[in-house]
């Protein structure tokens, strides 16, 4: 008589061979189980959160308007004046 | 002759937009005419005119306030006294000329529309309808407190500090000209604090020690708060006299005195 794996395996195919057409029922009961427990054993994903919410300030900043120097009192209001640094 | 018995000066301007009319009045020795030419009238070609016959005259412009004064040689005029200073206290009452439409002053204007002016304006509301440009503004006694300039609406416009008239006066009259001062000290518009970014070299501001990075407190008799009240300061410097300056720098602050040039080109 054969031992080890080798003696394992014929016992079990022994054992399938005598249980005739119902062999079939308990090869599709024990493949649904080996689904199921893999299912529920398999290892998931580690739970991930989601990324903390932002406040978007909404209320955009103009940029500074541009100051112009006036050389005259031209008060007209097509008169361009001139920016950037100014000397005295 | 006005109804009032008082006699009527006034300049005349052309320009290509059809020219404008001032009032005139005699200051000082009473040969002294002063006149305001608004924007885009040639105001070196100003006529005077007394009861509506012109006068030979000489004519002096501050391109700057647009000040116009008239020399004439002819028998002086009856002289209105000038206040040394403008109050610029919001309310205070101003007549126009000798009994005419009274008014008040609502505020002193440093920027129109994002434009920093090279002085600083009063704002005046009138009782009536606003007087053509170059009429005074006088007070209770009679003093001529400022100068009409350009009206804003029916019954409000802007007027000159009649400061402004003394200092193209003291030209005219000390140097037979117009002359603005230079000192060398440049600075931002845009700045928060009135601070020196720039120093030209050899400048009257250089020999005094300003350095960039200061900060302007007073100017003259003029504290300086903003950009524009230095701008509205640097107007009255003289060329020749000595102006003191009072600085912070870090945590000190300095007393300094410039002595301003007259600005090439001018």
């Amino acid at each position: 008589m054969k031992r080890g794996p080798a003696g394992w395996w014929k016992q079990a195919s022994d054992w399938f061979s005598n249980l005739g057409g119902s062999k079939w029922l308990y090869g599709g009961g024990m493949a649904y189980a080996a689904i199921a427990a893999f299912w529920l054993l398999a290892p998931k994903g580690a739970d991930t959160q989601p990324p903390p919410s932002i406040n978007v300030g909404h209320d955009v900043k103009a940029p500074a308007p541009v100051l112009e120097q006036l050389y005259a009192l031209d008060l007209r209001s097509t008169t361009q004046g001139q920016t950037g640094e100014q000397e005295f | 002759m006005a109804a009032g018995g008082e006699v009527v000066w006034t300049a005349a301007f052309s320009g290509a937009e059809g020219g404008s009319e001032s009032a005139a009045f005699a200051v000082g020795d009473g040969r002294h005419l002063v006149a305001v030419a608004v924007s885009g009238v040639e105001a070196g070609k100003g006529r005077l005119k007394l009861e509506g016959r012109e006068l030979p005259v000489e004519v002096f412009v501050d391109p700057v306030s647009r000040v116009v004064i008239f020399r004439m040689s002819g028998p002086p005029g009856k002289a209105i006294p000038l206040l040394a200073a403008a109050p610029t206290g919001r309310g205070v009452a101003v007549r126009c000329g000798n009994g005419g439409t009274g008014g008040r002053i609502i505020g002193v204007v440093k920027q129109i529309e994002g434009k920093i002016l090279p002085l600083c304006l009063l704002k005046v509301e009138y009782d009536g309808q606003a007087p053509i440009p170059g009429t005074p503004l006088t007070n209770a006694s009679g003093s001529v407190v400022a100068v009409s300039h350009q009206s804003t609406s029916p019954r409000e416009g802007f007027a000159l500090p009649v400061e402004v008239v003394k200092r193209v006066l003291e030209g005219v009259q000390g140097e037979g000209r117009v002359t603005r001062g230079w000192i060398g000290l440049k600075l931002q518009p845009a700045a928060v604090v009135p601070q020196v970014t720039g120093v030209q070299a050899e400048s009257p501001a250089a020999k005094a020690g300003v350095k960039p990075g200061d900060v302007l407190l007073q100017v003259g008799s003029r504290r300086v708060e903003d950009y524009a009240d230095a701008v509205n300061a640097f107007y009255f410097l003289r060329p020749g006299v000595a102006t003191p300056f009072r600085i912070k720098r870090g945590n000190q602050q300095f007393a300094l005195s410039l002595m301003p040039v007259e600005r090439a080109g001018e």
